[in-house]
This record gives C-alpha cells, sequence and structure tokens, in this order.
C-alpha cells in the first residue's frame, strides 16, 4: 500500500505520517499541495491519497476533481482531511466521488479505522 | 424528443434567416406552427408558443420591425428550450434507477452514495413546482448527507430514503403521500422535534410581521418621523433574530432591509416604501419549518440594496428629470462608460453634446444639495487624531495613578468618556470608509465590455465576501483591477474564456483573487508595471502565479481602520494579538501531552488528538530554552486548518484598531498588522493562517 500524504502544513505532515507509520504502512509519500501531488501521481504508483482541503496552488477539492477526471488515476483511492467546523463541505467532495474522509483532529485510532474502510469498500468493488 | 429537436430547428432558423426577406419566414412560422401542437398538453410552453407565433404573424404583415421580431422569438425559443429539458426529466425512471442504486449501494461506498445524492438533486427537480413531493426527496437526501457525516446511522438513513421512495412510486400513481414519513423524518431530526416548541416562535414572527407592516403605514403617511424609522429596524432585527438557522433566507431578507434602514437616512420617498412593503410581502409567504425561494429574496433584496446605493440621486436620473437628457441618450453614454471606465459621466455627456455646461452645473448643484464636501486630507488627520485619543485613553486606564483612584463619580465619568471616544471612532471611520461591492460589480461589466469590444465572450463570476476601504484608496485601487483586466484580456498569449472574482475580508487586509483560464500573462507587461506601482501607493501587492489550468492573480489591501477583537499573548516580553474568531481553546499542556515525530518536530495530544504546534517562540523570535509544557497553548480552527500556538502567557481579550506596520515589520510572516497596545509598547497582529504558508 503506497500512500500519499497531501498537506501544506509540515507538522501535519509528520503526524499524519507518524500514525501511519505506527499502524505498519511503510511506503509514505508526502506532497506540499495538489499540484505537487498530481505530479506524484503521475510518475509513481499510489493507491491511496490522503489530502488537506486548503492549500496553497491547488486545493484539495481541485485534486480530487482532477484525479477523478483523469482516465489514468481515475480509480485512486482519496481520502480528504477536514476540520470539524468544516464538515458540511464533505458533502461536495462526496459528489466529487471521495472515498473517504477523516475530521481533524484524529486520533490514530479513527484514521485507522476510516482507511480500513476505504480499503475494504475498495475490495468489494462498488456496487453495479 | 422531436418538440425538443425542432426548438433547436427554429433557433437554428431564425438565427440564419433575413426577416425583412418574407419568403425565408414560411420555414419559421411552420416550425414555430408544429412546436404549438407539440406543446399542446403542456399550457406553459404551448402560451410560449403561441405568443412567438403571433409575433412572427405581427413581422410579416410589418405591424413590428422585423429586427424586433427576430429578438423577441430567438429569446423565446430559448427559453422555451430550457423549460422543455426541464420538462424531459421524468421521476419515474429516475426514481427506479435510483431506487436500485439505493439497494446496492454498500454503507462506506461514498463515490456510490456521492451519486446518489446527485441522482436525489435532480429527482427533487423533476418534481418542481410540487412542493410536497420535493420536500420529501430533500429530506431523504438530508438523511443520507447526515449519515455520510455520522451524525445518524447509515441502515436508519438508508432504510427511510427507501420509505421515501416508495411513498413516491405511489404519488406518482395517484396515491397521496403518507404523512408518516414526515413523522419518521422528525424522528431522525430531520425536521424540528416538537412541532409546539417550534410554533411559539413562528407565531411571534407573524405577530411581528403584522405590526411592521402597521409601522410601514403609519411611516407612509409621516415619512420625516425618526422614531417610527427606527422602531421599524428594530421589527426587522428581531424577525431576523427569531428566523435565525430556521429559515436562512427570510433571515437575510430581514437583515438587508435593518441594515438598510441603519444607514443613516432622513426620511424615505414613496418607492423606498415600495421597496419595504415588497419585503413584507414575500415574508408573509413564509411558512412554517420552510424558507422562502433564494431568487425571489435575491430579487428583492437587489431593489433594497439598490435603494441603499441611490440614496444621493444619481446624475443620469437628475437630468432625465429635469427634461434636459433622453433616454436613449443617456443610455448611449452609459455603454460608453463601461469601456471607459475613469471618464464620469457628465464628461462623456458634455463631449457628445448631449447636455451644456449650464445644465450640468445645475444637476450637480442638486444632487449635492445636504452635503459638504470635505478635503480628504483634514478627513485623515481627523482619524488619526481620534486614534490617538483612544490609545491615550488606553494609557490613562493602565496608568498606576488611575488604578489606585476610588472616585466612583470619576470613574463613571471616566467610562462615559471612554464610550463618547468609541462613538466618535466609529463615526470617523464610518466617514472614511466605503462598500466595495458595488465597485467590484462595476469591474465585472467593465471586463464584460471589453471582451465585446475585443470580440470574445467571457464568463465572469464574482464570489463576494462584504468589504469596505477608506474612499480615498477606492479610486487607486479600482485603476489597478482594470489595468489588471485589461493585462489579462488583451495580452494573455491564450485568452481567457472565464474569469472569477473572489474577494474575502481577512485580518488587517482585502484579498482579491482573480482566477481565469487565461494563459501566458506576461508578469512584467507594461500594464501590470503600473499596476504593481499604483499598488505600491496603496502599500498592497500582486502575486501572479502561472497554473496548470490557467492564471491566478492575488492581490493583497492592507486596512488601516479596522478594530478586530483579539486574544492578547506576550512572547519572550513581546505583545502578539490573535484575532479572538478563529480561536477554538487555549490549553495548558503536561509533560505527558507532548509527542515528539520524526526530526525535530512536536505534535500536542491533547483529548488523545494529536495537534500539531508552532511555537511562536522559535518561530518568529529567537528560541529559548522553554519546554512545552511550561508554555500555554492557544488552539486555533480556521478553514480547515487546525494548530496549537505556543505563547508564554495569555492576558485575555480587548478590542484592538488594526494599524499598519511599517516596512520592516511587513516582511514578517504572519504579522498583518500592529496595535499600540496599552502600555504602549506595539502588539503585533497575527494572522494564524500565515503562519503556516511555505515556509522560507
Amino acid at each position: 500500500m503506497r500512500i500519499l500524504v497531501v498537506d501544506d502544513f509540515p507538522t501535519m505532515r509528520a503526524i499524519t505520517k507518524k500514525i501511519l507509520k505506527d499502524l505498519g504502512f511503510k511506503e509514505i509519500l508526502e506532497a506540499e499541495n495538489g499540484e505537487e501531488a498530481l505530479k506524484i501521481l503521475k510518475s509513481e504508483r499510489i493507491d491511496l491519497v490522503i489530502s488537506d482541503w486548503n492549500m496553497p496552488k491547488m486545493d484539495g477539492l481541485t485534486l480530487l476533481k482532477n484525479i477523478r477526471s483523469d482516465p489514468e488515476l481515475k480509480d485512486t483511492l482519496v481520502m480528504m482531511v477536514t476540520a470539524e467546523a468544516e464538515k458540511q463541505k464533505v458533502l461536495e467532495a462526496v459528489k466529487l466521488g471521495v472515498n473517504g474522509y477523516v475530521v481533524k483532529p484524529f486520533t490514530p485510532e479513527t484514521l485507522e479505522e476510516k482507511i480500513k474502510k476505504v480499503i475494504a469498500q475498495k475490495e468489494k468493488g462498488p456496487a453495479k | 424528443m422531436k418538440l425538443k429537436e425542432t426548438i433547436s430547428e427554429a433557433i437554428k432558423l431564425c438565427e440564419e434567416i433575413d426577416f425583412e426577406n418574407l419568403p425565408e419566414l414560411g420555414p419559421l412560422l411552420e416550425k414555430l406552427e408544429k412546436i404549438v401542437e407539440l406543446t399542446g398538453e403542456k399550457e406553459e410552453l404551448s402560451n410560449i408558443a403561441k405568443d412567438l407565433k403571433n409575433v412572427l404573424d405581427k413581422a410579416i404583415f410589418e405591424e413590428i420591425p422585423p429586427q424586433k421580431a427576430r429578438e423577441i422569438i430567438h429569446q423565446g425559443l430559448l427559453r422555451l428550450q430550457e423549460l422543455s429539458q426541464k420538462e424531459e426529466i421524468d421521476p419515474t425512471a429516475l426514481l427506479e434507477d435510483l431506487a436500485y442504486k439505493l439497494l446496492t449501494v454498500e454503507p462506506y461506498d461514498l463515490p456510490a452514495l456521492g451519486e446518489i445524492l446527485k441522482g436525489m438533486e435532480e429527482l427533487a427537480e423533476s418534481f418542481s413546482p410540487q412542493a410536497e413531493p420535493q420536500e420529501l426527496v430533500l429530506l431523504a437526501k438530508k438523511a443520507l448527507e447526515k449519515a455520510i457525516l455520522e451524525e445518524v446511522g447509515m441502515e436508519e438513513a438508508v432504510a427511510f430514503v427507501n420509505e421515501v421512495f416508495k411513498g413516491l412510486q405511489g404519488f406518482l400513481f395517484g396515491e397521496p403521500l403518507s404523512p408518516s414519513l414526515k413523522q419518521k423524518a422528525r424522528e431522525l431530526g430531520l425536521l424540528p422535534q416538537e412541532e409546539i416548541k417550534e410554533e411559539k416562535p413562528f407565531e411571534k414572527f407573524a405577530s411581528l410581521l403584522e405590526r411592521t407592516q402597521k409601522v410601514l403605514l403609519e411611516i407612509a403617511s409621516s415619512p420625516q418621523d425618526l422614531g417610527l424609522l427606527g422602531q421599524l429596524k428594530a421589527h426587522f432585527e428581531e424577525m431576523s433574530y427569531i428566523l435565525k438557522e430556521k429559515a436562512p433566507q427570510a433571515e437575510r431578507l430581514c437583515q438587508s432591509v435593518s441594515k438598510l434602514l441603519s444607514s443613516d437616512v432622513k426620511g424615505f420617498s414613496s418607492s423606498d416604501l415600495e421597496t419595504f412593503a415588497l419585503a413584507i410581502d414575500l415574508l408573509k409567504d413564509l411558512k412554517e419549518g420552510e424558507d422562502l425561494p433564494f431568487p425571489k429574496v435575491e430579487e428583492v433584496i437587489n431593489k433594497v440594496s439598490q435603494k441603499v446605493t441611490s440614496q444621493k440621486k444619481l446624475l443620469g436620473e437628475l437630468l432625465l428629470e429635469q427634461k434636459v437628457l433622453k433616454e436613449e441618450d443617456l443610455k448611449e453614454a452609459f455603454e460608453e462608460q463601461k469601456l471607459k471606465p475613469h471618464k464620469k459621466l457628465g464628461e462623456i455627456l458634455l463631449e457628445k453634446g448631449k447636455v451644456t455646461t449650464q445644465d450640468l452645473v445645475r444637476a450637480l448643484k442638486t444632487q449635492t444639495e445636504g452635503m459638504v464636501s470635505v478635503e480628504i486630507q483634514k478627513l485623515i488627520q481627523l482619524t488619526d487624531l481620534v486614534g490617538e485619543l483612544v490609545v491615550l485613553q488606553a494609557l490613562m486606564r493602565s496608568n498606576p495613578t488611575f488604578l489606585a483612584v476610588a472616585d466612583l463619580k470619576f470613574l463613571q465619568e471616566f467610562e462615559q468618556l471612554g464610550r463618547i471616544t468609541s462613538e466618535l471612532q466609529k463615526m470617523v471611520m464610518s466617514l472614511r470608509m466605503e462598500p466595495l461591492n458595488e465597485m467590484f460589480q462595476r469591474l465585472s461589466l467593465f471586463a464584460q465590455g471589453l471582451a465585446t469590444s475585443l470580440g470574445r465572450k467571457i464568463d465572469i463570476r464574482l464570489d463576494l465576501q462584504e468589504t469596505e476601504l477608506e474612499a480615498e484608496k477606492k479610486g487607486a485601487l479600482y485603476e489597478v483591477l482594470t489595468r489588471i483586466v485589461r493585462a489579462l484580456l488583451e495580452e494573455s498569449l491564450q485568452s481567457p474564456s472565464s474569469l472569477k472574482l473572489t474577494v474575502q475580508r481577512k485580518t488587517g487586509y482585502i484579498n482579491i483573487n482573480l482566477r481565469t483560464d487565461g494563459k501566458g500573462l506576461d508578469p512584467n507587461s507594461l500594464l501590470i508595471q503600473e499596476a504593481e506601482k499604483l499598488l505600491q501607493a496603496l502599500e498592497g501587492s500582486l502575486e501572479i502565479e502561472a497554473q496548470q489550468e490557467g492564471t491566478s492573480l492575488n492581490l493583497r489591501i492592507p486596512l488601516t481602520l479596522v478594530v478586530i477583537d483579539g486574544l492578547l499573548a506576550q512572547v519572550g516580553g513581546q505583545w502578539f494579538i490573535i484575532p479572538a474568531d478563529c480561536v477554538r481553546e487555549i490549553y495548558l499542556p503536561k509533560k505527558e501531552n507532548v509527542i515528539f515525530l520524526s526530526g525535530k518536530e512536536e505534535a500536542l495530544k491533547i483529548r488523545d488528538e494529536l495537534i500539531p504546534i508552532i511555537n511562536l517562540h522559535g518561530y518568529l523570535l529567537g528560541k529559548n530554552g522553554k519546554k512545552v509544557w511550561e508554555l500555554v497553548a492557544i488552539v486555533i480552527e480556521k478553514e480547515h486548518k487546525q494548530f496549537a500556538l505556543l505563547v508564554d502567557e495569555v492576558k485575555g481579550k480587548q478590542e484592538v484598531v488594526v494599524k499598519n506596520l511599517g516596512k520592516v515589520l511587513r516582511g514578517i510572516r504572519g504579522v498583518v498588522g500592529g496595535s499600540i497596545m496599552g502600555d504602549g509598547s506595539v502588539g503585533l497582529i497575527l494572522e494564524p493562517e500565515e503562519l503556516l504558508k511555505e515556509e522560507g
């Protein structure tokens, strides 16, 4: 499982990375914003993107749109990270095809639970 | 299907044929007749079609000029096309499809749930204008949304949506909708739980509305009675309070009316009263547990805000009233002004010889009656003086001698002095500040006009927060923006077809963002250089960024006259002010709360949640040896970001006046302004979000 963590705030990336490592994920890549994330996605195999919402250059929602509209990337799993106060915005991302979301600040357990759900769903395959 | 095709064929004909050549009108007449036939059962559509055929008949009999007829028919056909497309969403098929999707969806398959949400929006639309089924679909959608947000169980929600779908299927076969569905919605918390509890505020609203109407009638008979105006304002304010969260659209309406009433008004004309009556009539349509339709509210608010901006009679209007100008000439002049926004209307009219200087002077005189013009420099001085007064007062308050005073009368008088000073400050500010939104709208017209003159089309969207700027800066800002727009439209290598203007009010500055799909803007072009030069005078900054999808321009205009509610914190003897609205909590960390990440990064564990840290000691000032647990954590939450700022001490909340900083301090990341503190030192105002922006 190769995970790409997208956040413009280095410490937040470090936190997510630490939690992911503790959960046993080994291959974790980082990007500072959506644009950088897209570049990485185009050159490397990524299974799951965990993206922040507001970032300079390209925000999370635009990143999601770009992933879903690219025939080669469209099946990549995408999770969005949001703050409690902005939770309503999740619905926008859901309509654009996000696979999961997690509310900041999260505990390691919540993140694990959310990632597991997303992966389990992927294995089952989407409803036809 | 046939109908849609015929309409588009007719539109094509309408655009291509020569309306003055009779034989060419034949095929169009045939198409219109066909459309009348095809729309037979749908009254709304067929009425439009019949009207259009009538217009063509009249054009054939030369009762209407051909160009006029073409215009009317073309627009009518476009409207028909729009309506017929709406018609064609068939709720039965859509419902079946959604019911099937719902049956097979996995509870954690968000993309599939997203598809269903989109389908439900369409379904609600397809039931329009039937309110009852539409409301149920929206309730079902809300249930699903709540389940996605984990506020209700997914199984419960899906079961409810299923029931709604079944009910709707029955409804399409002519059965009535069961009231138990609404009851279920209430149980799920989608509708207010207890009807009785809700009834009270609504009743209050209804009786308030009635009283408001009475007050309005009284004002109609004595329009100069300011007491009555105050009453009217209070009523609208109260209604907006009652409607809060229950009916956001209606609340917005009440707010905009009460805002109009608070802008210092001296009596109203009868047309103003009509606008208020419109608002009241619309509010009467409000039913319990529902909201007003957005477009109608928007329409009335537009009228209301026009009143606000046009309290000073416009020059054109006056000239028309004095019968020295024809309406066509005025329109023509307006068109020209769109292309030359720096020119005043009067100048254009004079140049074209439509009015004489004498007419113009007379009109301008009438326009400014009851007003005094003041040199802007004097106003600036006045603001500065008042600012000093405020600071002086804060200084006195923290003076040890003052703190020792026990004379109650003196203290009361001092308090009174404080109130008057702060009123005075607000007053002076209101003189200097002007709202900007009208200017942005003007800019959008300018861009539209410019694109047209270049033979192009551009889709412009505005996303505006209410912002104000010092009056003397407004003109310069407009000059900056027009230059940028010109650079974008005239000089981009790949011309833009869309432009989005976003304006946000931030702590200490206004952020203006222009985003376009145009590419290849030269950041060193003459126009941009001019814009940058003008910006320097405003102490603003411009950032241009070429992106994958186009170009993004970001402008920042610092504000100098803002008062913010700030949290005062001290770090290494330096005062910092943090806008109170983004502070979630203040936390005293203990040693066991600190988590070490890779490298030197640290995070805070508050109630099991990990929160990133920014230590203001290491960040803006030199490091000192203090440990995290010896500091105070201010937890910030704003626009999806969350982190803790570490400071030495928090000293409570206070309203502070934002001052622009000198060049030296302006470069510090995160610092957006300064303020003179009670002890005379300068406190630095932080915009926490800014601290996160790319390191280095």
